[in-house]
């Protein structure tokens, strides 16, 4: 089943569910044929949308344009199990449910970060006609964070590489557990708030995560908000403490952030979102993993590619500036052949 | 549900679930589907359509295999050699 053969309200039940992008953060520049693609929903959908009160602007010339990040977090709750935004958590967390030795076991990987150009994606014939004008920079991968071994590519010496790159890197995972009260007590903070839907999980706007607290404050976080709000309770309380921001390795690349903390001289990572969707689970088809969700306080998965940022900054940027959400859907990882 | 029985249908399958469809005419069967421009919510589609005909959730390792034709055409127990 697809959005198209739901019901015409259904993306319609997603609006009270998660917060629209405040005014002055958001970006309305999506139109209703890229809105419909994204959400795989006829375009009476998306204007009826419009009609209830999902902000928008109109322009004269394209009619009603949306924020990108309210389309996601539409897709995100709509609640049919089928958009876009809800099958690729699914698969991406599929790994949870694999066997526990698996999630460290050192794992060969081809990544290939080509970011799209084009919120509706491209055909090959437009990424090989180049730039279409941007200038395209991507973080590359730490390779001096523990577990990260390049195999193929490079050099990565500098923190951003023009354009994309193709890599086969190596990742070891490593489990380990956390015995500092001060580590136990921000991450139940975090945690918890999420898990009790004080904070709702949800897409959040890139100038809204470089503003974390605001966005805690205003009851929304996602992946790098939470991981910047836990960093900065940690570095409160006297630990050394990073917020870390890469890619979620398996079906596709995804933009994916947690924390790093150091222990005992031991760098450990701090995953609170794993943490939450595999505690509480997830209607959009995510199990339910206590074994997982204690392993994210802690250990180092093998899916997790940390790129080299100083606290979580964007991994992909036009002309300079953080590129918006729809660029990631150029992002591949799939296990490396054996030849 | 209707099985898929050939590489062809395999085809008919994945072209379902592009947004470019012309990508797939220029797609050999051993051909990498990142590589060859195909994106996350493609594949996402592709591996939402391989479920519905096989029935069944994919797991985590048939997941990552999805990356050619051929491959697609091995999970859905249609290869021909």
């Amino acid at each position: 089943m697809t959005v198209e053969t739901a019901a015409a309200d259904t993306l319609l039940g997603a609006l009270d569910r998660f917060r629209t992008a405040p005014a002055d953060v958001a970006r309305y520049d999506t139109d209703t044929p890229t809105a419909a693609r994204a959400l795989r929903a006829a375009p009476e959908q998306v204007a009826r949308l419009a009609s209830a009160g999902l902000p928008h602007v109109v322009d004269s010339a394209r009619g009603p344009l949306f924020d990108y990040d309210d389309l996601m977090n539409v897709g995100m709750f709509c609640g049919t199990g089928q958009t876009v935004p809800e099958l690729g958590l699914r698969f991406l967390m599929r790994f949870a449910a694999a066997p526990r030795a698996s999630w460290f076991a050192p794992r060969d990987w081809e990544i290939g970060v080509h970011p799209s150009r084009t919120a509706g994606g491209e055909a090959a014939e437009d990424r090989a006609a180049g730039d279409g004008g941007r200038k395209v920079t991507v973080r590359v991968p730490d390779l001096s964070a523990p577990g990260v071994e390049l195999l193929e590519g490079g050099p990565f010496d500098r923190p951003l590489h023009d354009s994309g790159y193709t890599a086969a890197i190596r990742l070891t995972g490593a489990a380990h557990t956390v015995r500092d009260p001060r580590i136990h007590e921000a991450w139940s903070e975090v945690v918890d708030a999420l898990a009790a839907r004080r904070v709702v999980y949800q897409t959040v706007p890139e100038p809204l995560r470089a503003d974390h607290h605001r966005a805690w404050e205003l009851g929304i976080a996602d992946c790098v908000v939470a991981s910047r709000l836990l960093a900065d309770r940690l570095r409160a309380a006297g630990l050394e403490a990073t917020a870390r921001r890469g890619y979620l390795l398996g079906l596709f690349g995804s933009d994916h952030a947690w924390c790093d903390v150091v222990e005992d001289g031991v760098h450990k990572s701090l995953d609170p979102v794993f943490a939450f969707v595999a505690t509480v689970g997830d209607e959009r088809g995510v199990a339910e993993s206590p074994e997982f969700a204690a392993a994210c306080l802690g250990s180092r998965f093998n899916r997790l590619l940390p790129c080299r940022t100083d606290s979580a900054e964007p991994l992909v940027y036009f002309d300079g500036e953080p590129a918006p959400y729809w660029a990631m859907v150029g992002v591949g990882a799939r296990p490396r052949r054996s030849s | 549900m209707t099985a898929v029985r050939s590489l062809t249908d395999v085809r008919a399958l994945i072209r379902g679930s592009l947004d470019h469809p012309i990508l797939l005419d220029r797609l050999g069967d051993d051909d990498d589907f990142a590589g060859a421009g195909i994106g996350s919510g493609e594949l996402i589609r592709i591996a939402l359509s391989l479920e519905d005909e096989l029935g069944r959730p994919l797991e985590d390792e048939e997941l990552l295999g999805l990356t050619t034709v051929r491959a697609v055409a091995r999970l859905a127990g249609t290869e021909a050699s």
